[in-house]
Formats: C-alpha cells, structure tokens, sequence
C-alpha cells in the first residue's frame, strides 16, 4: 500500500484535497445542567443565610459581606454555566422540539442577574425552577429521563 | 475517529446521500461551516445518527442529535 500512500500524497501536492474535521468541537463533549443546579443552589442557600444573618453579633458584617461576595460570584458561575449548555450543547434541530428554548435560557439567565442584585428568596427558588425546566429539557434531548435532584 | 483517523489521514469519499449503518460518513456539521467525519450508528426518521470510534474525545449525535443528511461514505482511508 505504500504506493497508494505515495501517490495520495502526490495528488494532494498538485490538487489538494479539502479538509474534513473529525473533532469539530470543544474534545469532551461533556455537558450536564448540574453545574448550573449547583451553583444556583449555592445562591440560593448564601441569600437564606444573608436573611437569617443576626447583624446585631461579633463579626457580622465580615460574615455580611463574605456572603455576599459567594453570591455574587456563584450567580455569575451560574449564567457562563448556562450559556455554556445554551451555545455549546443546544443545536437547532433542538429548537424544533423545545421552541421555548432560547426563552427559557434568556430568562433564566436574566433570572439569575436579579439574584446576583438582590437578596431574594424567593427570587432564588424561582432561578431554581427555571433550571429544573432547562435540566427537563435537557435530558429530554438525549432521551433520558434523569430525576432533577438537589444537594440541600 | 482513532484509531481508525488520525491527524492528517488521507480519505477518498464517494458522494451519495445514502449509506448502511457502520460506514464511515462525511456530511456538514450541523452549525458549523464546515465538513465532518463519522461513524454512521443509527438510521432513523430524524436522520444519520453519527459516532466517535473514540467516544471519550469525540463530538457527535450525543450532542448534536441525528443529522439530517450525509454528503457521502468513505471508501479509502490511509494513516498520515
């Protein structure tokens, strides 16, 4: 076969061939809606915590303030966690059976700014049930029928 | 595709939009301009579901979903 080789070789030098990818994506492919469940989770629980906080004791405000800095950033975590399932797992040919899905991201994203800006309980419980619709879906997808599960 | 491609593997392809289950297929990535090449695993009424002979590295219909056509089925392919 070394001649096939050989004469593959010199075709591609005098008409080269095009090239076809047999990666064509980020190499793990691995993607899951808990990552988003976890650190909303995470937001949820650091806002009960920032309403149950007694101002009144030593150190309060440090604890205040370091709560509210976990929030902060794992609202953020929240929303790339989402736009990553959004733009890198969602294709179009999911939009025809889910034609709500670019609403849904679109609000949940929204949804988890306003707990990043707020202290709301309630604001977060719904962030919560926006990602069990998007985790739904998802599994939905790949034709699995996986349980929406929380950590606390 | 390793161990069956690597890097710079050389394929000849026949075009034709129709094939059996196990070919190896080249067809358009179903949101990216450009072309690919897969396992052919299922033939459905959705369309050519498509494999990674290396499942752990590769992108394929687990994420994409079936795709709606292929472009055609390789007949050659040589090791870079």
């Amino acid at each position: 076969m070394k001649i096939v080789d050989f004469a593959l070789r010199k075709l591609n030098q005098v008409s080269p061939a095009d090239t076809v990818s047999a990666h064509c994506d980020g190499p793990c492919g691995v993607y899951d809606p808990a990552s988003a469940r976890i650190a909303a989770e995470a937001v949820l629980s650091m806002t009960k915590k920032l309403v149950d906080l007694d101002m009144s004791t030593d150190g309060a405000h440090n604890t205040y303030i370091r709560y509210v800095a976990i929030k902060e950033e794992q609202a953020t975590i929240t929303k790339n966690e989402l736009m990553i399932l959004w733009h890198d797992y969602f294709k179009p040919e999911h939009l025809e059976a889910h034609p709500d899905l670019h609403n849904m991201f679109w609000m949940a994203a929204k949804q988890a700014s306003k707990c990043k800006t707020s202290v709301d309980v309630a604001a977060c419980e719904e962030l919560m049930t926006q990602i069990e619709a998007i985790h739904n879906m998802f599994w939905s997808t790949k034709g699995k029928d996986v349980p929406f599960a929380t950590a606390s | 595709m390793e161990p069956t491609l690597v890097d710079g593997s050389f394929i000849l392809y026949r075009k034709q939009t129709t094939a059996k289950v196990g070919d190896l297929v080249v067809a358009n990535h179903p949101s990216q301009d450009m072309l690919i090449v897969k396992r052919l695993s299922d033939i459905g009424k959705q369309g050519f579901s498509v494999s990674s002979d290396n499942p752990a590295q590769g992108t394929d219909s687990r994420t994409w979903g079936p795709l709606r056509e292929i472009v055609g089925v390789v007949t050659l392919h040589r090791g870079a």
